[in-house]
């Protein structure tokens, strides 16, 4: 140190302060190594393809692909003809030509045959909602559940499982029928309701939603009345049948027509159940004429006894 | 296997009220979807005390020309008192 603090200052020359000056306005003006730039974007671009399939993973819980079995044919899923089995997820359409069949397996909920010439798919499938779109063919559910955990949307309306088997057709258009083979199920339309319960069965019409349900076993001059009153609205001629014809189980299709027909003709149906089974306690005329919710549910919850 | 003609019988051992009755039906009267796969549904009204009612079920019938009894299960549903059975809708003969 003492030897450094004897030496004699000497200035620098010019030529050294230039060079110093360059090298740092180099240093100011050069770019980020790529190197460490490239790191992060490759970091970023891992952390958010991880973050997007975790996302899809809890998004997506399992059970979302059903099964799919083959049961006759060559049946489709996504187009791909299904061997054995396959898997079908929500958005995708299963599709059977005239000697293909295959069955669906509902989550954990129940099944579904899926029959010849039909074009079924699947909309939502949750533990929550399984849901189907029949655009043509035909269907044969077994559902095992509680209700309104299953549901299938046509062109003329959705049915509601309610805890059934059940088989449901339909066209493109919307014309279809569903018969019940166990349980209850509910076919909504536009606020239009028809309640269908074992060995029963109800059409489906475009615009019109669901039919008056009857009974398979009820008397051919019923059912034809029902063609021509559920849709054509022909009037007193078919009412009058109807009325005449009921037995005591064909209040299910009585009990319908309460909050179908005109006013003015509602008293008539009253009457004829009345006439059939006793009115039960808490059913008023009054009140059934009105169409008042409750007094409705009470009766039909009593008519089920004979149905 | 042959379809069981059932013909059930239902013994109520209970404090009978004046106004008992007891109703058979199809199990779609039980309103209840686990009756889906009952033979049949039956509810009892006007008894004293309907919790401490007992009832048993026993389905008769000939099978091969041999007269078989078949004891059902009887299941309490939700709605009020109506009790379904569900057993075999069919039995092997």
């Amino acid at each position: 140190m003492q030897f450094v603090e004897h030496l004699t200052p000497v200035e620098a020359p010019d030529a050294i302060w230039s060079s110093i000056e360059a090298a740092l306005q180099e240093n100011r003006s050069s770019p980020t190594p790529a190197v460490p730039r490239w790191r992060w974007a490759f970091a970023v671009t891992v952390m958010l393809a991880l973050a997007g399939a975790a996302y899809w993973r809890f998004a997506q819980p399992p059970g979302t692909r059903w099964e799919v079995v083959r049961l006759d044919g060559a049946p489709s899923v996504a187009g791909k003809p299904v061997r054995g089995t396959g898997r079908i997820a929500a958005g995708e359409w299963i599709e059977t030509d005239a000697s293909s069949r295959a069955r669906v397996k509902v989550g954990e909920i129940g099944s579904v045959e899926v029959a010849p010439s039909t074009r079924l798919r699947v909309v939502t499938a949750r533990p929550g909602e399984h849901r189907l779109a029949l655009a043509r063919g035909e269907i044969r559910a077994e559902i095992s559940a509680p209700p309104k955990l299953f549901f299938v949307d046509t062109a003329s309306g959705t049915a509601v499982d309610l805890g059934c088997e059940y088989a449901l057709s339909t066209d493109e258009e919307g014309f279809g029928l569903l018969r019940v083979t166990k349980g209850w199920v509910s076919f909504q339309w536009k606020g239009i309701e028809s309640l269908v319960p074992a060995g029963a069965s109800c059409r489906t019409h475009p615009q019109a939603g669901p039919g008056i349900p009857y009974f398979d076993d009820a008397p051919e001059s019923v059912k034809q009345a029902l063609e021509s009153f559920g849709f054509e609205k022909t009037g007193n001629d078919a009412l009058s049948v109807i009325l005449a014809e009921s037995r005591v189980r064909d209040t299910l299709t009585l009990w319908h027509l309460l909050s179908r027909v005109e006013e003015g003709d509602r008293g008539r149906i009253f009457d004829r159940i009345a006439a059939l089974t006793p009115v039960p306690a808490g059913v008023s005329r009054e009140q059934a004429l009105k169409l008042d919710p409750q007094t409705l549910n009470r009766w039909r919850e009593e008519l089920a006894w004979t149905w | 296997m042959l379809r069981f003609g059932i013909a059930a019988c239902a013994m109520v051992a209970l404090a009978f009220a004046e106004e008992f009755t007891f109703t058979i039906g199809s199990p779609v009267a039980a309103q209840d979807f686990r009756a889906k796969v009952a033979a049949f549904a039956f509810r009892t009204e006007g008894c004293a005390d309907p919790a401490k009612s007992r009832i048993s079920a026993t389905a008769e019938g000939l099978v091969k020309g041999a007269r078989r009894s078949v004891a059902l299960k009887v299941v309490a549903m939700s709605k009020s008192m109506p009790c379904t059975r569900a057993g075999p809708r069919k039995v092997n003969g």
